[in-house]
């Protein structure tokens, strides 16, 4: 196979392989929940996606299988729509049992008790109500 | 290409130094994060592997891996807030 396309791929493989190492170790080493938290994301962005490339090319270019090279398109695209989402209730299920950063919060917009909570019977709709008068308020 | 299977066994690596948040970690919102840091880092080892043999079954479980951690990491967060 071509050498110049084997060094390509293995440049972003080691890429992946450097983040990933970086976040494994912020996941270990930083003090509080929240801190780990955002390094393991180090870890599902760069450390993931990088890889992902230098397999997509290794699909695309040696086995030369588009359908290999779906596959691994989709695990891309599932690692990126899912990990946000999974950071999100996570932290959100990490402040609303107690845990609290090392530091004092500058803002703490979770700290209203209507926010973000999906109730389903109709106080979604008050707590919006609630919310348009409180601009009111301040207008 | 031999060391594609080197940078799935650095992968690996990687999850048991993630392994060990898993069992320390004195809350429980450490242990999923830790528990879906194992989980990406296993589907890239997977990957990895099935380049390394040349076997394209690899693939679909990687896939299925990445969709089952998505689903337990917002169950367990649900359930742990209490609106499950």
């Amino acid at each position: 196979m071509n050498i110049v396309l084997r060094i390509i791929i293995d440049l972003f493989i080691v890429g992946g392989c450097f983040f990933a190492l970086a976040g494994a170790v912020g996941v270990v080493r930083m003090p509080d929940t929240f801190s780990r938290m955002q390094s393991s994301t180090n870890i599902t962005t760069l450390g993931v996606l990088l890889t992902l490339v230098g397999a997509l090319l290794y699909c695309i270019f040696v086995w030369k299988s588009w359908g290999s090279a779906a596959k691994v398109i989709m695990i891309g695209v599932l690692t990126i729509l899912a990990n946000p989402v999974g950071g999100h209730v996570m932290a959100r299920a990490a402040y609303r049992t107690g845990i609290r950063p090392e530091r004092e919060l500058v803002i703490d917009d979770l700290a209203d008790e209507e926010a973000c909570v999906e109730t389903g019977d109709g106080s979604e709709q008050a707590a919006d109500a609630a919310e348009a008068e409180r601009e009111v308020e301040e207008l | 290409m031999i060391e594609l299977v080197y940078f799935a066994i650095f992968y690996v690596l990687c999850c048991f130094v993630v392994i060990w948040r898993l069992i320390k970690g004195p809350t429980a919102p450490d242990r999923v994060v830790a528990g879906d840091c194992v989980d990406v880092l296993t589907d890239v080892a997977l990957v990895l592997v099935a380049l390394y043999s040349g076997r394209g079954i690899y693939l679909d479980i990687a896939i299925v891996t990445a969709i089952l951690g998505f689903l337990s990491q917002v169950l367990i967060g649900k359930y742990l807030e209490g609106t499950l």
